[in-house]
């Protein structure tokens, strides 16, 4: 435990320091800052942020991530050399690496809102914290399971452009396709598939829920008219947070370095 | 001249109306009793106390006033005041459980074939019906405190339910837990102000068949299905609130076939729906505010020769749908919270048309499941092809001239000001509003 909190912390700071990860948290900063400065409306402030959020947040985290991975490749043929178990190795790198993207997000969100106060802080920074726990472990999962760095950001650059757009595109189609059917606790399980749209989703509950409530499903419907809604939905992000990592921890102990 | 002066005093008092006094320790001690001894032209004083299995016909005109307001109980037994006499004037009671019939309506008070007759200051519990009015003209319904069973649908009545009621007036009238809050039913020329509905089962407003109508200053909130309102004409709604009707049958207002009528200085907040028409002629909706609705307003089902004019749409999901174009459906001079135009000459209008039905909502009406996709990356990539390629937009709906800031100013506290265009006014010959309402 104790190593693996030294090498968290170690992690940590170099993850900081790149200039990759610098660079995030200023364009963050300035594009929060401008939203609140011209956005307006607080609600739509907020939206426009979450929006933001859902589509670059995971897209730097998974570069990101992988890269720290792929770029610290003899660093950890060094430190698996020494008396150091494998496992406290694989998790202390994953905590060091997404606090410091975690802080990077976290950061200027609350700077920002203790300035100008002009959006919900809460929706927006839990939505860029659980979007990161989530791309970081799918990223570390990926970059674990390739060992060819080209490959493995190709790979990863492939993951947000099929939760950001493909995923959708491909629902709508279906939606279209399958509209005469009862399709609506498919399509429930369907966008639980997708952690981008599980997220959304619950902040939709948050902000747009007089348009949800136009839907006629009595299944949609009762599914958002409770508070199990949120329920169901962090325990579904916790698998995609999960499921990934502990994938991830039996490649790399078996990975041949 | 003393002696004219007797003469003249005799008289007046021999005219003159008596006073019956009804209370427990009274020689009148029930209001049938009090009923049955007066004559036409006296006054009844009620005092305070509880009068249990209270029945009574009242056939001609009188005046009953509650001291220190006395509750009448129906005993869950049937209706508790049955008024079928001219003039007869009401003040200052409390009536209670006249308990449900699936045979008859059951009401707190009931005017039937009365005329000229007030209501004023007078709570109604655990009524199936409030008040009823029954081919009643000219009457006057003033301060009712209506509080329902809160029994489901389809075992409880109307808060005020109007039916063949020509020329009434409802005032002031405080209606929760009923069926529908305001009925109105073949009752033409009322004038409805002031009135609060909330929480009731169905409507907090339904009228049908009730031409020339006005209602002012209302509020509508938290009803199970909105207001509904149909099959009228030369309806004017000013004024009125109508907020958090949410389901996904609820409207804030409903408009079924009526035509020729207003709807101005309202504001629409919280509701699935702000507005939905169907089949509405020749209806003008102007200097309304829609603020965060899901879709502010809705107008399908032919539709004709409507205007929207000077509203404001801000911070709802879906602004309009309609499937009929510009030609039959006059809608400039709006302001759009969601305008990306911009407006070189300064003129206060955006020199870019603004079409405020997107390819998404369209979409959306179709396949209802889609709103899942509301804020996804790829609905946002549709709206901006949209702004590129305005081609893409079935629906040819336009706003020629949106405007570039909200109409309307809050001036205190719930109040508003709407500075109403010229053009709004003069093309559409509807000159004849104050360019100022305010909302409450």
């Amino acid at each position: 435990m104790a190593v693996t909190l030294v090498l968290a912390r170690s992690a940590f700071l170099r993850t900081i320091r790149s200039r990759a990860v610098i660079g995030y948290g200023i364009g963050i900063t300035l594009i929060v800052a401008a939203l609140s400065l011209f956005g307006g409306d607080p609600s739509k402030v907020t939206l426009s942020i979450v929006s933001l959020c859902l589509l670059v947040v995971p897209l730097v985290t998974l570069v990101l991530v992988a890269m720290e991975y792929y770029n610290n490749r003899e660093f950890t043929e060094l430190m698996l050399a020494q008396p150091i178990g494998r496992g406290a190795y694989y998790w202390g790198q994953w905590v060091g690496n997404i606090a410091a993207l975690a802080v990077v997000c976290e950061v200027p969100f609350t700077f920002t809102y203790a300035i100008w106060q002009n959006y919900d802080v809460a929706i927006v920074g839990t939505t860029a914290l659980v979007l990161t726990l989530c791309f970081g472990a799918l990223a570390y999962r990926i970059a674990v399971g390739q060992p060819d760095k080209a490959k493995g950001v190709g790979m990863t650059l492939l993951v947000w452009l099929y939760c950001a757009v493909f995923y959708d595109a491909l629902l709508v189609s279906l939606m279209a396709l399958l509209q005469e059917y009862p399709f609506e606790r498919a399509l429930l399980l369907l966008l639980a598939f997708n952690p981008i749209d599980a997220i959304r989703i619950a902040v939709l509950l948050h902000s747009d829920t007089a348009a949800l409530l136009g839907i006629t499903g009595a299944v949609l419907r009762d599914f958002f008219s409770s508070e199990r809604s949120i329920l169901v939905i962090a325990v579904i992000v916790s698998v995609w947070i999960a499921y990934p990592l502990i994938r991830g921890e039996r490649i790399f102990r078996r990975c041949d370095f | 001249m003393y002696w004219a002066l007797l003469l003249v005093v005799v008289c007046t008092c021999s005219i003159k109306a008596d006073v019956l006094r009804v209370c427990a320790q009274c020689q009148v001690q029930s209001v049938e009793d009090a009923v049955a001894r007066a004559q036409a032209g006296d006054t009844i004083f009620i005092e305070s106390g509880l009068y249990r299995n209270t029945h009574a016909t009242i056939s001609k005109s009188l005046i009953i006033i509650g001291r220190n307001r006395p509750v009448l109980d129906g005993d869950g037994r049937g209706t508790v005041l049955t008024i079928s006499g001219a003039s007869v004037h009401i003040r200052g009671i409390v009536i209670a459980n006249t308990g449900y019939s699936a045979v008859e309506d059951r009401a707190g008070i009931l005017l039937l074939d009365s005329y000229n007759s007030t209501i004023q200051d007078v709570a109604t519990q655990h009524c199936a019906f409030g008040v009823i009015l029954y081919r009643s003209a000219n009457c006057r319904v003033e301060n009712i405190n209506a509080i329902g069973t809160g029994a489901k649908e389809s075992q409880s009545g109307n808060g005020i339910h109007l039916w063949k009621s020509p020329s009434c007036t409802v005032v002031q009238c405080n209606i929760r837990q009923h069926r529908d809050g305001l009925y109105f039913e073949f009752s033409r020329g009322c004038n409805i102000a002031e009135c609060i509905s909330t929480n009731n089962m169905r409507y907090g407003l339904h009228f049908m068949f009730s031409d020339s109508n006005v209602y002012r200053k209302n509020r509508f909130e938290q009803n199970g299905a909105g207001v509904a309102v149909m099959y009228s004409q030369h309806v004017r709604m000013e004024s009125n609130i109508f907020a958090d009707n949410w389901g996904p049958s609820s409207y804030g207002l409903l408009l079924k076939d009526i035509s020729r009528s207003t709807v101005f200085g309202n504001v629409f907040r919280s509701n699935t729906v702000g507005i939905y028409m169907e089949g509405s002629n020749q209806t003008t909706i102007v200097a309304n505010i829609f603020h965060s609705n899901g879709w502010a307003l809705k107008a399908l089902g032919s539709c004709s020769d409507d205007t929207v004019c000077s509203n404001d749409f801000i911070a709802n999901t879906f602004d309009v749908l309609s499937n009929t174009s510009s030609s039959e459906f006059y809608c400039d001079g709006n302001y759009w919270e969601q305008y990306r135009g911009y407006d070189l000459d300064h003129d206060g209008y955006g020199d870019v048309p603004y079409r405020p039905v997107s390819v998404f909502s369209i979409l959306v009406e179709r396949i209802p499941m889609a709103v899942l996709l509301l804020r996804s990356f790829i609905v946002e990539l549709l709206a901006y092809m949209e702004r590129a390629i305005p081609s893409l937009i079935p629906v040819q709906l336009v706003d020629r001239k949106p405007c570039m800031m909200p109409i309307a100013t809050k001036t205190t506290r719930n109040q508003y000001r709407w500075k109403v265009s010229s053009m709004c006014l003069s093309t559409h010959g509807i000159g004849v509003y104050e360019r100022r309402a305010d909302g409450h």
